[in-house]
């Protein structure tokens, strides 16, 4: 029993023994004495205003001092009590609860983990799924509503097959067949996205079984490895082209010598011949090995990365890259135009500008295979009062491209040449046009008869040493 | 956001001039059924439980608006602004409630006429040389004190979702749901209460404040009331001869004499 200033104005024995304290000792003590201070906030703050306001509280938990220094976790039952010749007191009972109160916090403990781990999967940018034996989905996270978009009232309830393309069905139900004999399987299978669009998943099933042996559930992990899917075909492809360029770049390596070795032979062969017919002859044969003198140092130099900026002569670079194409211009009638002898020097990474004029001549190539007429045009220009810089164009006559094609012309793995074209060439080309500091336009028309496309780029003089740019 | 009824404001009463009673951590605005039928006369007074206690609408609670004492003290002045009052009010704020009236003072002083504070306390830990009466641990074992009565205090949200306590007939079980506080919103109202530093607000608050401070209060102690007095330049300090955290509850009459004697 206590006053109204909370001081124990009587207890029974059982209290005291609870608190190994001698019987008359409690009546010099206020409750609040008994509690922590964290305990003593809460009795204060919390429990004495509410049990004045509502004249009785229950099963609330304290921690009551031992004498010997240890914690008795308790639970108290209290009233207020109006009936005795002071203001009010209030009689509490006293409950010791050390066993419950271990179980009640290792539930809260277990419930505060389960918490975490269920923010976890929440949370996860992978799908992850609790589904019924059967593969009716129980559970939607975050990553389940971003890979396929449907929100978990629309997904729960639906089989798991629903995600998939319907020519999974198959694979899908012998999966499940073995997630009934409780082993974990995997599967890649296509879907579709929140757009409609097809996606690459990765599926992993793991199954939850109770004795004896009855699959009640299971969980699937799905994964988004499209973007994945798509960066190893690139990879690959890639790869291959790098081989073959290394490859080129070693052949063309090993020939110079007997290149070399040749011409050298039919210089000496010419000084030799008296008959003007057979000298006719070797010198188009000299004529001819020029010609391949000047493919196999182009495949070299083409190999080689520059790592500094050189000055180049942008007509002779423009004639090189269109040399390479020089025999398919021929037998596709393509006509030929390299207007670009005006140009000053340009200062540049060759390596990288060699590229870029290659990357949009192959394109135009392809866009006439019936024929037409490639324009590559190098100028100089004011890029603005006081900046000079280059322009160059790369025009063609070829079927150019619709809206939606140009659009997406510079994203990643967009291709419109099937299993031949990587999806990269634009990619890179724009990402060396920007490491040059330039910028790359587009313009193309895909009517009949006036079809056509204009790659223009600019790039500005590089400011030289004590000279005006 | 309708903040009479976000914050469950009743308004009685029907004096000129306007007084405002702001309960504190651990309660609601039932706290002032002692004191405020000695102001209903002369007052319109009006009353209001924070998010998270009382009858207040828990969905409106937003943690990062209500990470600092600030967030609760915008709900003050929302509150004003909803009631469209046109003069300046006497503002009583128990425990807690005085720094909040305090912050809103000073982002708006021309609201507020005076403030009284029940038991203030700018900071509750120790630090340096400054006795705020409490170690952080204490705190902590505060917070696990609070979830050791989660299911308690659970229990007593049960007449609230029941929805009886629209009814007054049933007196028992509106004195039942008296201090009812969501379990979650408790935890995090008692973080921002002891856990809060305004120490540095004080100096900024103009407006004529009483200080009603118990000889002895476990939560704010003397130490801290003679503090706060000295840093707020307009500012009267009572020592009443109560005990408690809660004087407006277990001497009423006291705390009334004192107000009276400050409003006059």
């Amino acid at each position: 029993m206590l006053d109204e200033e909370g001081e124990i104005s009587a207890s029974n024995p059982a209290f005291c023994r609870l608190l190994g304290l001698v019987e008359s000792s409690t009546l010099e003590l206020n409750f609040r004495d008994l509690l922590s201070m964290g305990g003593r906030l809460f009795y204060e703050a919390q429990f004495i205003p509410t049990l004045l306001l509502r004249g009785s509280l229950s099963e609330i938990a304290f921690d009551l001092k031992h004498a010997d220094g240890s914690h008795i976790p308790v639970l108290i039952n209290a009233r207020v009590d109006h009936t005795g010749p002071a203001h009010h007191q209030i009689l509490l009972a006293v409950f010791a609860v050390e066993q419950r109160r271990l179980y009640e916090k290792e539930l809260l403990r277990a419930r505060k983990e389960f918490e975490q781990i269920a923010e976890v999967v929440r949370r996860s940018s992978d799908a992850i799924l609790r589904l019924t034996a059967g593969g009716v989905i129980q559970s939607w996270n975050a990553g389940a509503q971003q890979i396929f978009g449907m929100s978990p009232e629309a997904a729960i309830g639906k089989p798991l097959s629903s995600l998939l393309l319907t020519a999974h069905t198959e694979s899908l139900s012998s999966a499940m067949e073995k997630l009934k004999e409780g082993q974990e399987t995997f599967i890649e299978a296509k879907g579709r996205s929140a757009l409609g669009n097809p996606i690459d998943l990765s599926v992993s099933m793991t199954p939850h079984m109770e004795a004896p042996g009855v699959l009640v559930a299971f969980s699937a992990i799905i994964r988004d490895v499209t973007t994945r899917k798509q960066t190893e075909r690139a990879l690959l492809q890639n790869e291959k082209l790098a081989s073959v360029g290394r490859l080129a770049s070693s052949i063309a390596h090993e020939i110079n010598n007997p290149l070399e070795a040749v011409t050298n032979l039919l210089y000496l062969l010419q000084l030799r011949v008296a008959d003007e017919e057979t000298n006719s002859l070797v010198t188009k044969a000299q004529r001819e090995l020029d010609r391949v003198a000047h493919i196999a140092a182009h495949t070299l130099r083409f190999h080689k990365q520059s790592s500094n900026r050189t000055q180049v002569d942008l007509h002779s670079v423009a004639g090189s890259v269109l040399a390479l194409y020089q025999v398919r211009f021929e037998n596709s009638s393509i006509k030929v135009i390299n207007d670009s002898v005006n140009a000053s020097p340009f200062v540049c990474f060759e390596g990288e500008l060699r590229q870029i004029l290659f990357n949009l001549v192959s394109n135009a190539f392809d866009s006439m295979r019936a024929g037409g007429r490639l324009v590559l045009r190098c100028r100089d220009v004011a890029l603005y009062p006081g900046r000079r810089g280059m322009r160059i164009t790369v025009a063609d006559t070829g079927s150019g491209m619709d809206r939606d094609t140009l659009r997406q012309v510079f994203e990643p793995f967009f291709s419109t040449k099937g299993i031949g074209g990587t999806g990269l060439g634009m990619w890179i080309t724009k990402d060396l046009v920007q490491k040059n500091e330039g910028t790359i336009r587009i313009r193309s028309c895909d009517r009949p008869g006036r079809s056509g496309t204009i790659v223009t780029m600019l790039f500005p003089n590089q400011p030289q040493k004590g000279q005006p740019t | 956001m309708d903040a009479l009824r976000r914050n469950n404001v009743k308004v009685v009463g029907s004096g000129e001039q306007l007084i405002m009673f702001a309960h504190g951590y651990g309660c609601d605005q039932n706290m002032w059924r002692p004191v405020l039928p000695s102001f209903t006369d002369k007052y319109t007074a009006i009353l209001f439980d924070y998010v998270g206690s009382g009858l207040s609408d828990s969905s409106a609670f937003d943690q990062t608006r209500y990470s600092t004492l600030r967030g609760y003290a915008w709900d003050v002045l929302e509150i004003l602004a909803a009631l469209k009052v046109e003069r300046p009010i006497n503002f009583v704020g128990h425990s807690v409630s005085s720094m909040i009236g305090a912050l809103a003072s000073i982002k708006e002083p021309g609201k507020f006429e005076t403030l009284t504070m029940i038991g203030p306390s700018p900071h509750y830990i120790n630090q340096g040389d400054y006795f705020g009466g409490f170690e952080r641990s204490d705190i902590d074992s505060l917070l696990d004190s609070l979830e050791s009565n989660h299911v308690a205090w659970s229990a007593a949200m049960a007449p609230v979702i029941m929805g009886n306590s629209d009814r007054p007939e049933l007196a028992q079980e509106l004195e039942a749901s008296f201090c009812r506080m969501d379990p979650f919103l408790a935890h995090h109202f008692a973080r921002v209460t002891f856990l809060s530093d305004n120490r540095d607000d004080l100096s900024r608050v103009d407006t004529r404040t009483l200080i009603l401070q118990c000889q002895s209060d476990a939560i704010a102690g003397l130490r801290v009331g003679h503090y706060v007095h000295k840093l707020l330049k307009n500012s009267e300090l009572v020592i009443m001869d109560a005990k408690g955290h809660c004087p407006h509850m277990s001497e009423p009459a006291a705390v009334v004499r004192e107000m009276r004697r400050f409003l006059q």
